[in-house]
């Protein structure tokens, strides 16, 4: 056996002439809680296809636990278990039929299915509801289902696809600590795709940053933060026609390098910013350049997908909801 | 064959759970096709009618009144032959009555009466030709009923000599009247109808059933979710075309249920409920091949029920299952040959109607109802293969 859980070798997959997944190589070590970090489109959910067996690779290769996910996916499929993108509970059965559903299809004897179903179900916290129809469960009961659901052949790779999307706070952390509890009591490797930052922050022992179909930045939170800035981040926000001379003041009177994105200007601060925000706010104040806001901070992952991607996760996100008002304006 | 079973297992319970809408779903197609239109022939008023009176006799008059005075038929007299045959076949009357010179003569033998009857509403004409029966008898006709579609061995194939327009009187002393039944043993409209209904709901509730499920699966991602497990990917198919099957062939047996209620008859007995079955489930099986090639291959729902209608509704009209399909105009006669519908609708009519099955029509409709379903089996697989595989 591997000492990896999985292991991808610049993997490539193509739909006609869109490249979704362009080269990734990564290692995922066993216990890891690895995530890949990356907004809509990036080629996360592809990727984890890819190892699902459920599409081809382009080209590339990918073993998980040693074993070639083409040529054994049968094997493969017995290591993983997936929690997909949607809830995806039978929401006409009842919780208990949804787990003897998947312990039937991983080919489980009854017994064991019966002694697995009791033994999730009070991992879940779903104990009492276990003979209540899964539809009629709120959304974070139906994730949690879904969660225990995939563990029911004993994987040792847990795959998750954004699962936390269209929970509130409460759900979300409930989520964590079940996954938490899960790779630590289970020493269950867990992978899952995300666009949340703060989530791949507070689960992740290890992140990858995917945009393009390729990684971006790859190592632990506290790394990728400190990549970006071993102190402080300062933030500024001023109309456009004025970024520029805003930048050339910060290098005249600070020595800092700044860069910019639309109307946001960031100045990476190592050293000690005793008064720094007061300092840089006269000295823009001196030289009339307006400016709409200042604000400093510890640098967060959202930095570090800005530094590497040109653009904050959350712009990349909104684009889709954006364009169509634009292409409306173009009119 | 596990994965099979276990697949099986939750379309069955999801259809359980969902019983009271399915059930509901399979019991409003029969309900009201066999109460509505099936007692539709008994509650016909006034249906139009043209007399050419060459005998204007006292009898003649008598004949007419007493044919009228039943309500069910509205005569109008016509003094010219062609003009009311112009008539009938412009559907203005429903049937044409000749009575000939010398019916009111007091002699031992009168003349035929002759009737032109408009065959391809055969509701209309087996009301007409009961109230025509009728009056007859009260004539002192003796009446001989002549069953030309279950002598020639055929439900539905022959329209009478209706078609060519005659009710002959033979050479009987008194006169006489033939009558010869476009279907059957019963000259119910209702009988003949509830075949037609039990394999139309049998074959389309297997298209709603396991396609549809193959198609939300896919849609909600439960697909995904079983092709993750180490199963035989055909299992997913075949599931969905046995509980499609299961789940039709009980719809199926409620339309035949309420078409028993409603008093149709199964006049093959044990042996021919064995038929019933057996070719309720070679439609089913044809299909939901057909609903799985559809849900292998289409994404929406909408556009789903949109094809899915495109070819069942035209299947349905063409099989005889409303009407005998040689009523059909010449050009759409080759739709109904070349749809395997017809066959299923054919082979459980004559087991209700005539009580039997020849061993040759047996053997042809069921080959061509199994060639039907290899085809869309085989068919399925591949288009399952190509999108899932």
């Amino acid at each position: 056996m591997s000492e990896y859980a999985i292991e991808v070798y610049d993997l490539v997959k193509k739909f006609n002439d869109l490249t979704a997944v362009d080269g990734i190589t990564l290692k995922i070590s066993k216990g890891e809680i690895f995530g890949l970090l990356g907004p809509n489109g990036a080629g996360k959910s592809t990727t984890i296809n890819i190892l699902l067996h459920l599409l081809e690779p382009t080209s590339g290769k990918a073993l998980v636990g040693g074993y070639d996910i083409v040529k054994h996916s049968r094997e493969v499929k017995k290591l993983i278990g997936l929690v997909p993108q949607e809830t995806v509970v039978e929401p006409e059965l009842t919780a208990e039929a949804n787990l003897r559903l998947f312990g039937r299809l991983y080919e489980l004897p009854e017994d064991e299915i019966e002694r697995k179903i009791s033994e999730l179900l009070k991992l879940a916290e779903l104990s009492e509801f276990r003979y209540k129809l899964a539809g009629t469960f709120s959304g974070g009961m139906q994730r949690r289902l879904a969660v225990v659901k995939a563990l029911i052949h004993d994987p040792s790779i847990l795959i998750l696809d954004e699962p936390t999307v269209g929970l509130d706070v409460q759900n979300r952390t409930a989520l964590w600590n079940l996954l938490k509890k899960i790779n630590r009591e289970r020493g269950v490797t867990i992978l899952l795709t995300t666009q949340y930052l703060e989530e791949a922050d507070m689960l992740c022992n290890r992140i990858a940053i995917i945009d393009h179909g390729k990684i971006k930045a790859l190592g632990t939170p506290a790394q990728l933060k400190q990549s970006i800035s071993k102190g402080f981040i300062i933030e500024i926000f001023a109309e456009q026609k004025y970024t520029k001379d805003i930048i050339a003041l910060i290098k005249r009177k600070f020595r800092l390098e700044s860069s910019v994105s639309g109307d946001r200007i960031t100045v990476n601060v190592s050293e000690d910013p005793v008064d720094f925000l007061g300092k840089v706010s006269s000295e823009l104040e001196k030289e009339k350049l307006p400016i709409v806001s200042i604000s400093m901070h510890m640098p967060t992952l959202d930095d570090v997908f800005l530094k590497i991607t040109g653009s904050s996760i959350r712009d990349t996100a909104n684009n889709e909801v954006v364009s169509p008002t634009m292409r409306l304006r173009g009119r | 064959m596990h994965d099979t079973y276990a697949l099986y297992i939750r379309e069955m319970l999801i259809f359980k759970k969902n019983i009271r809408t399915s059930i509901g779903r399979s019991l409003i197609f029969p309900l009201v096709l066999i109460l509505l239109l099936g007692n539709l022939g008994s509650t016909i008023r006034n249906l139009p009618a043209a007399v050419v009176n060459y005998d204007n006799g006292v009898a003649s008059i008598n004949f007419m009144n007493a044919l009228e005075s039943s309500g069910e038929i509205s005569i109008t007299s016509i003094t010219n032959q062609h003009t009311a045959l112009q008539m009938l076949a412009n559907g203005d009357v429903a049937f044409v009555l000749v009575i000939p010179p010398g019916f009111s003569a007091a002699s031992a033998s009168k003349p035929n009466l002759v009737v032109y009857i408009d065959s391809s509403s055969p509701i209309a004409s087996a009301s007409a030709i009961a109230a025509l029966e009728q009056t007859a008898q009260s004539f002192g006709a003796k009446l001989a009923t002549q069953n030309i579609a279950s002598r020639t061995g055929n439900s539905q194939a022959q329209p009478p000599s209706a078609a060519s327009g005659a009710l002959q009187a033979n050479n009987a002393p008194s006169f006489s009247m033939y009558t010869n039944y476009t279907y059957g043993a019963s000259e119910s409209y209702k009988d003949f109808l509830i075949a037609g209904i039990v394999i139309m709901v049998t074959a389309f509730g297997s298209m709603w059933s396991g396609g549809i499920s193959l198609l939300t699966d896919r849609q909600f991602g439960n697909l995904k979710t079983f092709l993750v497990t180490p199963i035989n990917r055909m299992s997913i198919l075949f599931s969905k075309m046995a509980s499609g099957i299961t789940q039709s062939m009980i719809s199926g047996f409620i339309a035949l249920g309420v078409g028993i209620l409603d008093g149709g008859i199964v006049a093959g007995g044990a042996m021919g409920w064995i038929w019933i079955i057996v070719f309720m489930f070679l439609s089913a099986f044809g299909f939901s091949g057909i609903a799985t090639i559809l849900g292998a291959r289409i994404n929406k729902i909408e556009v789903f029920s949109l094809i899915g209608m495109a070819i069942t509704m035209p299947m349905w009209f063409l099989s005889g299952a409303f009407l005998p399909t040689s009523t059909l105009p010449n050009f759409m006669q080759p739709f109904s040959i070349y749809n395997p519908m017809t066959y299923a609708v054919d082979a459980v009519r004559d087991v209700m109607l005539k009580g039997f099955i020849s061993a040759a029509n047996l053997l042809f409709y069921s080959t061509i109802l199994i060639v039907f379903g290899a085809v869309m089996a085989v068919l399925s697989y591949i288009a399952f293969k190509q999108t899932m595989g």
